[in-house]
């Protein structure tokens, strides 16, 4: 596993106030609005990573953000598709922690 | 400013904008704005609301970390507050009067119409933290933020967010004439 700094103690306060206004307004909006909300805070967490050196891991963060910042949109126009995407993503993040895993054994 | 367009066309053109290039919007646009909600209609003519118009980054960035509506980069915010004081001295239950909402919504149309036909963008935001955008604004006790719209100059939105859906609701489908039959 790469150790690489991925927030500054600003960016983590950032997104704290991302996620508590997010807490906050999830009590009245439509239930769909927090997996969208909570899926936006995926991509300003990979945002902040990006900003920093993620080392030879860019390329992950750089298509997972790029992946979210199109597909979340779809909550406006695509509601079907944007489910789809939501139970897809975890299974893409698991693929990455699996191929770590791996090339970490390799290693050892 | 102003150009040859019906008012229709106008209405029927507009669209939300959420992302914004860097180019500044002018306080003389802005009032424009300001100018435009003031016409909006209003309940009993009470005018209980006032409008709040940051334009400057520094703010208008805070004010974005605390608004998950806000997913852009919009240059300037204009917060629609109730004036509580103005509400009590009209007599506004504002914890039951639902036609406060209603204002809120007829200056908003006003302003994105305006800001349209001005060549602007525009985007409503209800998503957002209330209690923090009133400390970040320092707002006093006395005004309620209800509502932000995002104002900017447009730049091309993804076409994933989708376009024009309104336009694809065939009319039948939301409206009816006349008086409802009876149900047996």
């Amino acid at each position: 596993m790469t150790e690489h700094m991925t927030l500054t103690e600003t960016e983590a306060l950032q997104l704290l106030a991302y996620l508590t206004a997010s807490a906050e307004i999830t009590l009245l909006e439509p239930d769909l609005y927090g997996p969208f909300r909570l899926i936006d805070a995926c991509s300003k967490l990979a945002g902040h990573v990006l900003q920093h050196d993620p080392g030879d891991s860019r390329n992950f963060w750089e298509e997972i953000k790029a992946d979210i910042d199109l597909k979340k949109l779809w909550l406006m126009s695509d509601r079907v598709n944007f489910r789809e995407f939501i139970k897809q993503m975890p299974a893409i993040v698991a693929l990455e922690l699996v191929r770590r895993e791996a090339k970490e054994e390799v290693a050892k | 400013m102003s150009d040859h367009r019906s008012t229709f066309e106008i209405i029927q053109t507009r669209r939300v904008s959420r992302f914004f290039t860097d180019e500044p919007v002018s306080r003389d646009n802005l009032l424009h704005l300001i100018k435009a909600a003031r016409w909006a209609s209003s309940a009993g003519n009470r005018r209980i609301h006032k409008f709040v118009i940051i334009d400057e980054q520094k703010s208008v960035n805070l004010v974005r970390l605390v608004s998950p509506g806000i997913l852009g980069n919009p240059k300037a915010l204009i917060v629609i507050c109730t004036d509580k004081i103005k509400a009590a001295m009209e007599g506004v239950k504002l914890d039951m009067d639902t036609t406060t909402w209603i204002d809120v919504g007829t200056a908003s149309q006003n302003m994105m119409i305006a800001a349209h036909e001005m060549g602007l963008g525009s985007c409503p935001t209800t998503s957002f933290s209330k209690s923090a955008v009133r400390v970040i604004l320092n707002l006093p006790d006395y005004l309620e933020p209800e509502y932000i719209l995002q104002v900017g100059h447009p730049k091309e939105q993804p076409l994933s967010i989708g376009k024009g859906e309104a336009a694809k609701l065939p009319i039948e489908t939301i409206m009816y004439w006349g008086v409802f039959p009876e149900s047996d």
